[in-house]
C-alpha cells in the first residue's frame, strides 16, 4: 500500500519466511471465519469478537468496519429477548454501554494509526448514532468526552490534520440542534477562539491553529454583535498579534499566511468578507502604508529573508491599487522583485509573473531589473508575443500566434474558444500549435479552430520559436532564450477588442541540455527579468514609433494611439 | 491480480552522492509492477487486499505513463475489475469488499484507460447506467456534496470522484453540478486553497479534487489563481520535492497533487520542474524498480504512479502526457471524452 516514511528492509531469512507464512494462514483463516459470520447473518458477540481481532490487526479493512456497524445494527434494532422492553425500539442501557464499550476499544487503535481514515469515520458513525438513539443528555456526554479526547491529541501533535479537522465536527455537533439541552451552551466559537491563541502561544508555527483562527473570526464578531469600531479594535489587536510574532520568526511561512489574511481587511477584492469591512479607502490607505513601514523595518537584520520582500511587492501593489503614489521612490517594486528571484531562485517563475502586473507595466519605462551577468540592454532578435488569457472563463478566448509576412508580423487571432469552457485555463499557452523552422508556417491541423485573422503593427522578425506543449512559450536565438509575454486586456467584450498594456520578458542562457530529447524548455533557475511597457519596447524594436495599440477582432482594422 | 505491495527501496544511495545525470529506470519500473501480482506469499500481500483496485489503476496508469500499455494483460485486467462490481453498480477494492466510491472511479478509470467500458453492459453483474446511478446517488441534495459509501462519510475526495467517473461516462446530468460546485466553494479558504469540507485547512490533496472538480465543471474561473498558485509554489522545499501542507515533509505522491494543481490553473512554471524531476528520480529503487515516497524508503506502486505521473506532467522526456485533471493518459481522456461530443 501507499507507505510512508518506512525505511527499507534487510531481505527475510528462511527462518522469516516460514514465520511468515504461518502469519499469512492465520490471517487468512482469521478473515474467512468473519465473512462466514456475517454471510450467515450471525450478527453476535461471537462475530463481533473476531471483527475486533482482525480490525486490531488490519484497521484498514473498510468492509470489516461496515460489518462492525451491522452486527451493531441488528443488536440496536433486536434488543436482547430477554430483555422484556414495554417501548419498542432500542434498550437505552443496551445501546449506552455498547456505544461506551466501542469508543473504549477504538482508542488504543486510534493511537497506534492516528492518520487511519476509517476508524475516525466509524468513531463518528457511533458518536451520532448516540445522538439519534439516547437522551439529548446522555449524548451529549459522549460528545463532551470527544472534546476532552481531541484536545489531548492535538496537545501530542498539533499540527494532525485528522483531529483538528475531527474538533470541528465535534463542536459543531455539540453546538447543533439535536444537542440542544437547556442550559447549554449553543455557540463555542468564544471557546475555540480562545483554544487557537492557546495553541498559538504554545507553537507559532502552527498553521492549524491560525487557519481555524481565520474561520472563527467572522463568526465571532457576527455573535459579538461587533459595530464598526469594535472590529477595528479587534483588528489591531489581530495586527499587534501577527507583529509580534514575526518580529520572531519571520522565517516563518505560517505567520506570513496569516499575515497575508489579515492584509485582506484592506484589499476591495476580498474585503466585504474580512473582519472589518466598512474601511474607507482612506483609512486601508493608512493601514497599508503602515504596514508597508513596519515590514521594511523588519528587513533590518534580516535582509535575506524572501517572506518580507514578496510581503513588500503585495503591499506595494495594494497601495498603488488603492489610488496612492508610491511610498518608497527610491527602492522600486521591481528591485523587490529581482532580489525576490535571488533570494528564491525555486519560485522564480512566480516573482517573474509578479512583474505582469498592468500598474507595474504602465509605471515601467523600460528599466531593466539588472541581474548579474546580463547585459542590461538586451539585443531582441528573435521574440515571441503572446496575449495571455485574462478571463479565463470568458467564452472568447484570444491568443496571437506570429506568422512572417513581409514587414509587419500576422497575428492569428484565436477569438473563438474552440474547447468547452472546462477547457479554457488548459489554453494558456498554444497548446495545439507547433510552428516549425523559420517560423514561416503555422503548421497545424488544429488550424481550423481559428476563426479570424487580423493584422497588428508590430515590427519585427520571429523565427525560431515552438510552442511547447505545457509550461511557458519560448523563442531562441543562439545564445539566449527570450520569452516575451505582452500583456493585454479587453477593451471591450462586445466586438472583442483589446488592449495591449505592456509586457514582460525573460533570458535565460539555454538551458536545455539534459532535455535534449524533447523540446527545449526555459529554464527559469537564473533568468534575467525585466518589465518593460510599451514605450520602452519601442526603442528596441528598431525604432519604429507606436505606443499603445488597438487591435480589432475580426477585422484587419489596425488603430494606432499617439 | 495484485499490483500493491512490494519491497524495493528508493535511491541508490540515501544520504549518499547522487549521481548528476539521475536517469528514469523505465524498464525497471515495469518489471517492478509486471511483478506487484505475484507476491502472495508475503503477508503484505493479503494486508493490502482492501487496495487491489486502487493498486491497479496506479500500476496500470503508470504503465501507460511509461509506454509499455500492454504490460499487464488487458483481459485479464478487465476480468478483475469485473468481479469487483456489486449488483447495486458499485465496486469495491476486491472480491467480496463493500461498494465504495473510491473503487468505483477507479473501476470506471481502469476500463476507460484499456477502452473496455462496454463490458459493463455486456457482462457487468450491472450496466453503465446503474453504475452511473450508483455514483450519483452518494449526492447529498441539500448540500451537493458526495458521500463515500451507504455509511455517509463526506469528503471533496468524494465529490471529484463523482464528478471525474460520470464525465467519464457521459452522464454528468444525474447529478446537481451547480449545487457540487457550490459546496467546492463552501470549502475555500483565504488562502486559496481548499479543504476536505468547509471550515476545513487547505491541503495540497483536497485542493487536487477541488479544483479538478471545477475544471470538470467548467468553473475554474472561481478559483483564486494568484493566490492559490502562491500557496501552491510555496510547498516545494528547497531539495525540489513538494509538500502538502506549510512546514511538513515533502513526499513524492505531491509531485502530483501540488502540481497537476498548478498545472489546472497554468501556474506549474511557478516551482523548479528541474529540481523536482531531480527529486522524484533520486526516489527510485534503480535496482529493482518502484518509487518510494523520499529517498532510501521502501517503494510501493502508489508512490511509483505518482512520481511517473509527476515527472510527465513537468514534461520529463520519454513520457506519455498525463491529464491533470483526471490522471490519466491524455490520450485516453480525449478519446473518451471526445466521444461526448458525438
Ligand atoms: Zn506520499
Amino acid at each position: 500500500m501507499a507507505s510512508h516514511g518506512v525505511p527499507r528492509v534487510q531481505p527475510a531469512t528462511d527462518r522469516d519466511q516460514k514465520k511468515e507464512q504461518q502469519k499469512i494462514k492465520d490471517y487468512k483463516g482469521l478473515v474467512d471465519s468473519v465473512n462466514d459470520g456475517i454471510r450467515g447473518c450471525q450478527c453476535t458477540t461471537k462475530t463481533l469478537e473476531l471483527t475486533s481481532k482482525l480490525l486490531k490487526w488490519n484497521p484498514e479493512y473498510y468492509t470489516i468496519w461496515n460489518h462492525r456497524r451491522l452486527i451493531l445494527k441488528h443488536q440496536f434494532e433486536h434488543p436482547d429477548s430477554q430483555v422484556t422492553n414495554a417501548v419498542a425500539g432500542p434498550d437505552h442501557e443496551t445501546v449506552m454501554n455498547t456505544i461506551s464499550d466501542e469508543l473504549a476499544f477504538l482508542i488504543p487503535l486510534l493511537r497506534k494509526f492516528p492518520k487511519c481514515y476509517w476508524i475516525w469515520n466509524y468513531r463518528l458513525w457511533l458518536l451520532k448514532d448516540s445522538t439519534r438513539l439516547l437522551s439529548v443528555l446522555e449524548a451529549r456526554k459522549f460528545w463532551q468526552q470527544e472534546l476532552a479526547l481531541v484536545g489531548k491529541m492535538l496537545s501530542l501533535d498539533s499540527r494532525n490534520f485528522h483531529g483538528w479537522g475531527y474538533r470541528r465536527t465535534v463542536v459543531s455537533a455539540l453546538e447543533g440542534i439535536a444537542l440542544q439541552a437547556e442550559g447549554s451552551v449553543t455557540s463555542m466559537t468564544e471557546i475555540e477562539f480562545e483554544y487557537t491563541t492557546k495553541m498559538i502561544n504554545l507553537n507559532l508555527s502552527n498553521f492549524s491553529a491560525w487557519h481555524n483562527r481565520s474561520k472563527l473570526i467572522p463568526i465571532l464578531l457576527d455573535e459579538r454583535g461587533a459595530d464598526h469600531l469594535a472590529r477595528r479594535n479587534f483588528l489591531d489587536e489581530e495586527l499587534e498579534l501577527i507583529e509580534r510574532a514575526l518580529w520572531a520568526g519571520s522565517e516563518d511561512q505560517s505567520l506570513w499566511f496569516y499575515h497575508q489574511y489579515l492584509m485582506c481587511t484592506f484589499d476591495p477584492k476580498y474585503a466585504a468578507e474580512s473582519m472589518a469591512p466598512d474601511l474607507t479607502t482612506t483609512e486601508r490607505s493608512t493601514y497599508v502604508r503602515e504596514q508597508i513601514l513596519k515590514v521594511r523595518d523588519m528587513l533590518d537584520g534580516a535582509e535575506d529573508c524572501k517572506w518580507i520582500y514578496q510581503s513588500l511587492i503585495s503591499l506595494s501593489i495594494l497601495y498603488r491599487d488603492l489610488g496612492n503614489e508610491s511610498i518608497e521612490k527610491e527602492v522600486a517594486i521591481e528591485d523587490h522583485i529581482a532580489e525576490l528571484i535571488n533570494l528564491d531562485p525555486l519560485r522564480a517563475g512566480r516573482s517573474s509573473n509578479l512583474l505582469l502586473d498592468p500598474s507595474l507595466l504602465i509605471m515601467t519605462t523600460c528599466k531593466s531589473v539588472a541581474v548579474a551577468g546580463m547585459p542590461t540592454y538586451l539585443p531582441i532578435r528573435n521574440f515571441l508575443l503572446q496575449i495571455p488569457l485574462l478571463k479565463t472563463s470568458s467564452p472568447i478566448l484570444t491568443r496571437l500566434l506570429i506568422d512572417k509576412s513581409g514587414l509587419f508580423p500576422t497575428f492569428i487571432v484565436v477569438k473563438r474558444n474552440p474547447f468547452e469552457a472546462k477547457e479554457a485555463a488548459r489554453m494558456e499557452f498554444l497548446l495545439e500549435l507547433q510552428p516549425d523552422g523559420d517560423g514561416a508556417d503555422v503548421n497545424t491541423e488544429d488550424i481550423d479552430y481559428f476563426s479570424t485573422q487580423a493584422l497588428v503593427e508590430v515590427r519585427g522578425v520571429f523565427r525560431n520559436f515552438r510552442f511547447c506543449d505545457r509550461f511557458i512559450n519560448y523563442v531562441y536565438d543562439d545564445g539566449f532564450i527570450h520569452v516575451i509575454q505582452m500583456l493585454g486586456r479587453y477593451t471591450d467584450l462586445t466586438d472583442g477588442s483589446i488592449e495591449i498594456l505592456g509586457g514582460q520578458g525573460h533570458t535565460t542562457q539555454k538551458a536545455w541540455g539534459q532535455w535534449r530529447t524533447g523540446p527545449p524548455m526555459i529554464s527559469l533557475s537564473s533568468p534575467s527579468t525585466w518589465a518593460l511597457d510599451l514605450d520602452g519596447v519601442q526603442p528596441r524594436l528598431h525604432g519604429v514609433e507606436f505606443q499603445r495599440m488597438k487591435i480589432e477582432l475580426g477585422s484587419r482594422e489596425i488603430e494606432q494611439e499617439r | 491480480m495484485s499490483l500493491v505491495s512490494g519491497p524495493g527501496r528508493g535511491g541508490a544511495s540515501a544520504g549518499g552522492h547522487v549521481p548528476d545525470e539521475l536517469k528514469l529506470v523505465v524498464e525497471k519500473h515495469v518489471e517492478y509492477i509486471q511483478s506487484l501480482d505475484t507476491r502472495q506469499d508475503e503477508l503484505e500481500y493479503w494486508l493490502t487486499e482492501h487496495l487491489r483496485l486502487n493498486g491497479v489503476y496506479w500500476g496500470l496508469t503508470a504503465l501507460h505513463l511509461l509506454g509499455h500499455p500492454d504490460a499487464l494483460s488487458r483481459l485479464a485486467t478487465i476480468d478483475f475489475i469485473l468481479s469487483c462490481q456489486h449488483e447495486n453498480g458499485g465496486f469495491g477494492a476486491a472480491p467480496g469488499h463493500d461498494a465504495h466510491m473510491l473503487y468505483t472511479v477507479s473501476a470506471v478509470q481502469i476500463l476507460g484507460t484499456v477502452d473496455a467500458l462496454e463490458e459493463l453492459d455486456r457482462r457487468g453483474k450491472a450496466g453503465t447506467e446503474k453504475v452511473g446511478k450508483y455514483i450519483a446517488d452518494l449526492q447529498n441534495q441539500e448540500t451537493g456534496s458526495f458521500a463515500g459509501d451507504q455509511w455517509g462519510e463526506t469528503d471533496t475526495r468524494f465529490l471529484y470522484g463523482a464528478l471525474n467517473a460520470l464525465s467519464l461516462l457521459h452522464m454528468l446530468r444525474l447529478v446537481n453540478v451547480s449545487k457540487a460546485v457550490t459546496h467546492i466553494q463552501a470549502c475555500a479558504n483565504f488562502d486559496g486553497g481548499y479543504g476536505v469540507s468547509p471550515g476545513a485547512e487547505s491541503h495540497a490533496g483536497q485542493i487536487f479534487t477541488c479544483v479538478a472538480a471545477l475544471a470538470i465543471a467548467g468553473r475554474l474561473d472561481l478559483v483564486d489563481k494568484d493566490r492559490l498558485g502562491g500557496w501552491l509554489s510555496e510547498r516545494q522545499v528547497p531539495n525540489g520535492g513538494l509538500n502538502g501542507r506549510p512546514e511538513k515533509v515533502e513526499d513524492v505522491c505531491y509531485s502530483w497533487w501540488v502540481g497537476s494543481s498548478l498545472a489546472m490553473i497554468d501556474r506549474l512554471h511557478w516551482i523548479n520542474g528541474d529540481k523536482l524531476a531531480q527529486f522524484i528520480l533520486r526516489c527510485q529503487d534503480p535496482d529493482k524498480g518502484g518509487i518510494a515516497d523520499r529517498p532510501g524508503d521502501m517503494v510501493d506502486v502508489f508512490h511509483t504512479h505518482f512520481g511517473i505521473a509527476g515527472l510527465s506532467l513537468i514534461g520529463f522526456p520519454g513520457l506519455i502526457a498525463v491529464d491533470p485533471i483526471y490522471c490519466m493518459p491524455r490520450e485516453v481522456t480525449k478519446r473518451l471524452l471526445g466521444k461526448l461530443n458525438t
